[in-house]
């Protein structure tokens, strides 16, 4: 099983291609800090916490818009091959079970985020340094939202990968997710709604906080998460492969 | 030929979501804005000069960047028809020119872009009759306001619609589309993407970034948009055909 898991985990990883995949990765951690660099360079507020501002600016670039956005692309490509060439029914002949074909595609698309995440951490912090303010870095609060933006996202990286098996075409689960993707700009503002909508969760768990967890949200993403997971597993178990 | 070709590429969108598409996205952006009213519609009234202004103004949250995200992936959905079925070798097989291919490609991908407009200009005119303003329902302003950024994205549709038709993975020009989409405006407003933003039909200076001017924007988007057109159409017409 473990074994199993492991050598399809980098057959997985494999299948991505690691240029694009690096392209992908690096340009919209990239654009987010720069635009945030450039309207925070505008202000001539001089807060205490100078960091805090520029970098919230960048997890709203980053979070409510990019962030979901890879996720969903990501998805669709893990499910790239196997929908265009008929690699369902010849992944499924090896002697490998369904689960563990779902655990290592799945696992990949999260590592994947956490890259991400990593590369948007090196940004910021870079952008800080560039700014010197990086003796007020508060290391705590900025790991917490790079880690909690990541556990955030798992719910709707489930979703999507669930949505990217389902359809054939590339284009459909993208489309989805695009057209979710887009009210973010306005339901991650609301206190009331942002929570329970899986597009916003990532941007709303990044925001810097320095007090304890919002249980609210956690509790919403762990739920949110069982029932994708779960969900998109037990029906990539029982789905019929037609091709 | 061209009108044969429009029908031949309108037989290929029939039941497809790329019809769909667009209706809901006049259908967010109804829904968007009735929210929006509902939780501040006082501040919005007493905020803008008058209700036309302020009403084009609050679609401005979410209008230009459906538009731009919409077209991108209505460009990806409609360039890589083709190379998802592998279907190029038979498609410019036919005795047909490469550039009244190209043509229709983007005919369509316009005609679809138009129908957008139409669905959104009758739902924000619900919107005004269901909110109850005050006056006539200001048919031609919001017919202005929802189709000159269309045709302002005009340079953007000819961008992605090449990259499509290039790239055989749509991860690249999907990417492309949302970064533009979304962090083109905080650099320059000479930013193919940022016209989008600067053709609202209403006397008002939003902010010094978008310089909102209709008579200049539009004229510089029309001749840019043929450009990029061509230089697309050139490429389409040298672009070799693998599958």
């Amino acid at each position: 099983m473990m074994r199993s898991f492991s050598r399809l985990f980098i057959a997985e990883g494999l299948k991505m291609q690691k240029k694009r995949l690096l392209l992908l990765l690096l340009i919209g951690p990239l654009l987010a800090i720069l635009s945030s660099l450039s309207i925070a360079g505008m202000s001539t507020n001089a807060g205490e916490n100078k960091w805090v501002m520029m970098y919230t600016l960048s997890v709203f670039n980053y979070g409510m818009i990019f962030f979901p956005l890879i996720a969903g692309i990501f998805a669709a490509l893990l499910c790239r091959y196997e929908n265009h060439q008929g690699g369902w029914k010849l992944l499924f002949t090896w002697p490998v079970s369904r689960s563990v074909v779902y655990f290592a595609k799945f696992s990949v698309l999260i590592v994947t985020l956490a890259i991400s995440q990593g590369i948007f951490f090196l940004f910021s912090v870079g952008a800080i340094v560039l700014r010197g303010d990086v003796s007020q870095i508060e290391w705590v609060v900025l790991g917490q939202s790079i880690f909690l933006g990541w556990l955030a996202i798992i719910p709707l990286a489930a979703l999507q990968l669930w949505v990217s098996f389902l359809f054939k075409s590339f284009g459909i689960p993208l489309a989805i997710n695009v057209l979710f993707t887009i009210p973010n700009l306005f339901a991650g503002n609301s206190q009331e709604y942002g929570p329970w909508y899986p597009w916003a969760q990532p941007a709303l768990a990044m925001i810097p906080q320095s007090q304890v967890v919002d249980f609210k949200l956690a509790g919403i993403i762990i739920g949110g998460f069982l029932l994708f997971f779960i969900g998109g597993w037990m029906h990539f178990n029982h789905r019929d492969m037609l091709e | 030929m061209i009108l044969r070709l429009l029908l031949a590429e309108g037989l290929k969108i029939k039941r497809t979501w790329m019809v769909i598409l667009p209706m809901l996205g006049a259908l967010g952006i109804l829904a968007v804005l009735i929210v929006d009213y509902r939780l501040r519609s006082e501040y919005i009234l007493g905020k803008y000069p008058d209700t036309v202004t302020g009403f084009l103004l609050e679609a401005q949250i979410i209008l230009p960047i459906t538009i731009l995200i919409g077209g991108s992936l209505l460009a990806s959905l409609a360039g890589s028809m083709e190379h998802q079925g592998n279907a190029w070798k038979y498609v410019l097989a036919l005795p047909v020119s490469r550039w009244q291919v190209y043509l229709a490609k983007f005919l369509i991908l316009f005609f679809l872009m138009l129908l957008f407009s139409g669905g959104a200009t009758v739902s924000l005119a619900c919107l005004w009759k269901g909110l109850g303003l005050t006056g006539e329902v200001p048919w031609k302003t919001l017919a202005m306001g929802v189709t000159w950024p269309v045709i302002a994205a005009l340079p953007v549709l000819a961008i992605q619609l090449t990259l499509s038709l290039r790239m055989n993975n749509q991860s690249v020009p999907i990417i492309v589309g949302v970064l533009g989409a979304l962090f083109a405006p905080a650099f320059a407003n000479w930013l193919p993407w940022s016209y989008v933003f600067q053709v609202v039909p209403v006397d008002y200076a939003m902010s010094r970034r978008f310089e909102n001017d209709p008579s200049l924007w539009l004229p510089i988007a029309l001749g840019e948009g043929l450009i990029f057109f061509i230089v697309g159409m050139a490429l389409f017409q040298r672009q070799e055909v693998h599958s």
